[in-house]
């Protein structure tokens, strides 16, 4: 590789469809509560060891002091959020259990002790909006709430509140399995919240209106990957899946979209080849080009919207293509007077690019770039290099001066 | 004797010993047998109508096959252009110094046609661009060219106090061909002017079109250095911090030190320069001569130099520049292309040579012939009455030619007499025709009794009656030989009283 030579970011754009369905969902919500957490640590604790978890067995080794109606209360409180229940089975129509009711941990239980997250549940009315793009790894993108909707439902008779619906008995996009059983964010207005979805009710209405959502990929030749999406004017950045990283290899990606217009890139030299003809003067000086892609396509991930990668290296075609080019950039570069010495060191400058390329070059000689432009232009007049090479050479006073 | 209604006067009046001042007379010119040939051996010239030296420039240009220093103050001349320009094509390289349009000072080259001058001067610049390297500075003013100044086998150097213009044919100039050594010195004079002294250069910007753009620094490992350089010159600019004044020095000692009669020639000179006041120091002690030409603007200078025993012959044209005198015995010349002014002198990029071969006799037989030949000789001052038939005076730039009269008559406007015993003069304007004697001329109009006069009957003037008209008496005379009488009737009893005549 040309060393100091740069390699562009690849920055590809695209715009991905949005889908949006209306649904009411069981949930549960995520809540801080830490002493619900620590007793049922306790009661997992209890029951690992054998022993019983009780209103008693609560005051007397967890609540130490409290009355045993303390114990009652908060197991009621678990059983209800449905995170205990009872060793003998359903529970009575009686508010509080006795004192020595034995509860087990719920599944749900099981996974808030070792989460040490509770969730309250609930029942929401909510707008997901999804999409099926391969760069996405969360089809999900959004889930926000929609009250007004809810009551909405509610009061036209649509769905039923008290009503627990299964959600394979809905059909669902297939997008939203994803998401039930998940901790997701749920937005409220301008509050975020995490949720678990537990089932979909009745009422999931797919949204006539698509949108869209534009979706940002940056590869950079320190293979950093950022994916980021923009919704409603709000930027949210995506933690790419492996699936998707292993195809967004920046030495694969780079080369193959060069290769997309016809250009011939040089692995070994990581630049394209280019004819000394085919390029203009500020790509001859910089060693750089931009290249135009029309339709980049990324294997497996689709296309994108057409880009321009900045500043491609570039490299001479060929050995002859080189000598043109370090000759050009010789002469470009006199751009004042110079002794003999001072040309070596022009040229030797000149020089480092090709012998970083692997290019073992030829300098013309002051004489021969006089000999060059001894002849009049059309305008008239000599070439400036003709004068910036030869009036050193006359007008100086010689050493034995 | 009857007395005449009207009389003639005349009056002369002598000017001959009125004096005029900053003129020029003419001076007798000797006659020279063989008159001088333009090119001497081909090694001086002067300049002159058949063209010598402009013809050996322009052949020695088209032998040139290195490159060619070009330094003059102004330019235009068709061949040498074209010689240039074709070996130019030739590839030699051609360098030039010189100032550009902006940088043009009527002062240092007040020709009568500078405007024209300076307009073919800029011409030639933007026709020869980028064709012709040229770098320009104001006070470029050294005129030389050196062909392949670098190659002992082919180089040929000249100085001259000419521009290569017109003035190569029609003023008084001269030129001398180089030795090696003074063409490696002055090569070395033009380096240096070349990379440090001048200032802007000229670029093709369009067609037929160039400007002066400024120029960068040259290469460090360039040695542009002109200590080694063994004419005496003058390099002084604001852009370098280099200065040397040695022709400045080289000038007043050779003033100082040299002996005999001295002779300068001098195209402008300033009064109150150090060169200029050692010149008039010299008058002490020996003859100077000083040749210039018939510029008002030296006129302070001329007046001084006269006035402290300078002997200033005028020449029309004159615009060459030496300084001969002796040394140890010998004739030493010096030809410079310097003026006796602070712009050649003090700053300047100017260049003398110090002839001591055959050049030096032929300049010497130059300016024996120039000095024989002046037709003019300055005066401080003259009385009108010394002056020979023509003079030169003052004009707007130069001087210009005025006719000394013998003698002019001038009419005068009547004068009318009020009263017979007062005659008064006429008024008479100052001529400016310079003449030594003038012959005025006027009629008096003799007082005439007015026709209302109320005659008093109860009163004369002895024998002549009395007239009075409002609070006027009015004596009458019928002949010139009552006046007197009349004139003391009025001064014993009547003084207020006009004695006129009668009807």
């Amino acid at each position: 590789m040309n060393k100091g030579t740069r390699l562009p970011e690849i920055h590809l754009k695209r715009k991905a469809v949005l889908y949006q369905v209306e649904a009411i969902a069981e949930i549960r919500r995520r809540i801080e509560r830490e002493e619900l957490i620590s007793l049922l640590r306790f009661g997992k604790e209890q029951i690992d060891d054998d022993k019983e978890f009780t209103p008693r067995s609560v005051i007397e080794e967890w609540l130490v002091g409290f009355p045993v109606s303390a114990g009652q209360r908060l197991l009621r409180r678990l059983e209800d959020l449905k995170l205990i229940q009872r060793e003998e089975g359903d529970r009575g129509i009686e508010f509080l259990p006795s004192a020595e009711t034995s509860y087990v941990l719920t599944e749900a239980g099981e996974r808030a002790e070792q989460s040490n997250a509770l969730f309250m549940p609930e029942r929401l009315a909510v707008v997901i909006r999804y999409t099926n793009d391969p760069l996405i790894p969360d089809k999900i993108v959004s889930v926000q709430t929609h009250t007004e909707r809810l009551k909405d439902l509610i009061v036209k008779g649509e769905s039923n509140w008290n009503q627990v619906i299964e959600y394979d008995s809905i059909d669902l996009p297939d997008e939203l399995n994803e998401i039930v059983g998940r901790e997701i964010e749920v937005y409220e207005g301008n509050r975020a919240g995490r949720v678990i979805i537990d089932s979909f009710g009745h009422r999931v209405i797919p949204s006539q209106a698509t949108s869209q959502i534009n979706v940002d990929l940056r590869l950079s030749p320190q293979n950093q990957l950022a994916l980021s999406i923009s919704i409603a004017s709000q930027i949210r950045d995506i933690v790419l899946s492996q699936d998707v990283e292993k195809h967004l290899g920046y030495g694969t990606v780079l080369p193959n979209l060069i290769r997309q217009t016809g250009q011939n890139w040089s692995d070994e030299k990581q630049a394209i080849h280019v004819s000394f003809s085919k390029v203009n003067d500020p790509q001859k000086k910089a060693f750089v080009m931009d290249v135009e892609i029309a339709t980049p396509e990324v294997q497996h991930l689709g296309s994108f919207e057409s880009c321009s990668l900045k500043e491609v290296p570039i490299t001479p075609r060929t050995t002859r293509d080189a000598q043109r080019w370090f000759e050009y950039l010789i002469v470009e570069g006199i751009t004042t007077y110079m002794t003999e010495p001072v040309y070596m060191q022009h040229v030797e400058k000149q020089r480092g690019p090709f012998t970083n390329l692997g290019y073992d070059l030829e300098a013309p000689s002051i004489q021969d770039l006089i000999d060059r432009f001894s002849n009049i232009q059309d305008d008239r007049t000599y070439h400036p290099v003709y004068w910036y090479l030869n009036t050193p050479r006359d007008l100086c006073i010689r050493k034995r001066d | 004797m009857t007395i005449e209604r009207y009389v003639i006067r005349n009056e002369e009046d002598d000017r001959t010993s009125e004096v005029i001042r900053d003129i020029w007379v003419s001076k007798k010119k000797s006659t020279r047998k063989k008159p001088i040939e333009e090119s001497m051996d081909d090694i001086v010239w002067i300049a002159g109508k058949e063209g010598e030296f402009h013809n050996r420039v322009v052949s020695s240009i088209g032998k040139s096959s290195d490159f060619i220093c070009f330094s003059t103050y102004l330019f235009g001349d068709e061949d040498i252009e074209e010689a240039l320009l074709e070996a130019s094509d030739r590839g030699v390289r051609v360098y030039m110094l010189c100032p550009s349009e902006g940088m043009l000072d009527r002062a240092m080259e007040d020709e009568d046609d500078f405007d024209e001058r300076a307009k073919e001067h800029t011409e030639f610049l933007d026709r020869v661009a980028d064709r012709v390297l040229i770098r320009s500075a104001q006070h470029l003013h050294s005129k030389f060219i050196l062909i392949d100044p670098m190659n002992p086998e082919s180089r040929e150097g000249f100085l001259s106090t000419a521009n290569f213009n017109r003035a190569l044919y029609n003023n008084l100039e001269l030129m001398v061909k180089l030795t090696d050594g003074e063409i490696e010195s002055l090569f070395k004079q033009f380096v240096h002017g070349f990379w440090e002294q001048a200032q802007t250069q000229h670029k093709k910007i369009g067609e037929g079109k160039g400007d002066f753009l400024p120029i960068s620094q040259p290469p460090s490992d360039l040695n542009t250095s002109m200590r080694s350089c063994d004419l005496p010159t003058t390099v002084k600019s604001d852009r370098s911090d280099y200065e040397n004044l040695s022709l400045r020095r080289e000038i007043l000692g050779f003033i100082g030190t040299s002996e005999g009669p001295l002779t300068i020639t001098t195209y402008g000179i300033d009064v109150d320069h150090e060169v200029t006041k050692s010149i008039i120091a010299q008058t002490e002690s020996r003859d100077v001569t000083v040749l210039v030409p018939l510029r008002t603007a030296n006129s302070q200078a001329y007046m001084r130099l006269c006035s402290a025993g300078v002997t200033l012959l005028g020449i029309d044209k004159l615009h060459a520049k030496v300084i001969a005198g002796e040394k140890n015995g010998e004739q030493a010349v010096l030809l410079m292309t310097a003026n006796l002014q602070p712009k050649g002198l003090d700053t300047g990029f100017e260049t003398g040579v110090i002839l001591k071969d055959e050049r030096k006799s032929k300049v010497l037989e130059i300016i024996g012939y120039w000095k024989e030949s002046a037709s003019w000789i300055y005066k401080e001052s003259l009385e009108i009455g010394n002056a020979t038939e023509e003079i030169l005076v003052a004009g707007e730039r130069r001087y210009v030619p005025e006719l000394i009269l013998e003698s002019v008559r001038e009419e005068l406007p009547d004068v009318q007499q009020i009263s017979l015993d007062n005659e008064p003069k006429p008024h008479r304007k100052k001529t400016k025709t310079l003449v030594k004697k003038v012959e005025y001329s006027w009629r008096v109009i003799r007082p005439v009794l007015p026709k209302d006069a109320q005659k008093l009957e109860e009163e004369s003037a002895g024998s002549r009656p009395l007239f009075r008209k409002g609070n006027q008496l009015f004596i009458t005379v019928s002949d010139e030989d009552e006046v007197p009488k009349a004139i003391r009737i009025k001064q014993s009893k009547y003084k207020g009283a006009r004695i006129v005549i009668a009807e």
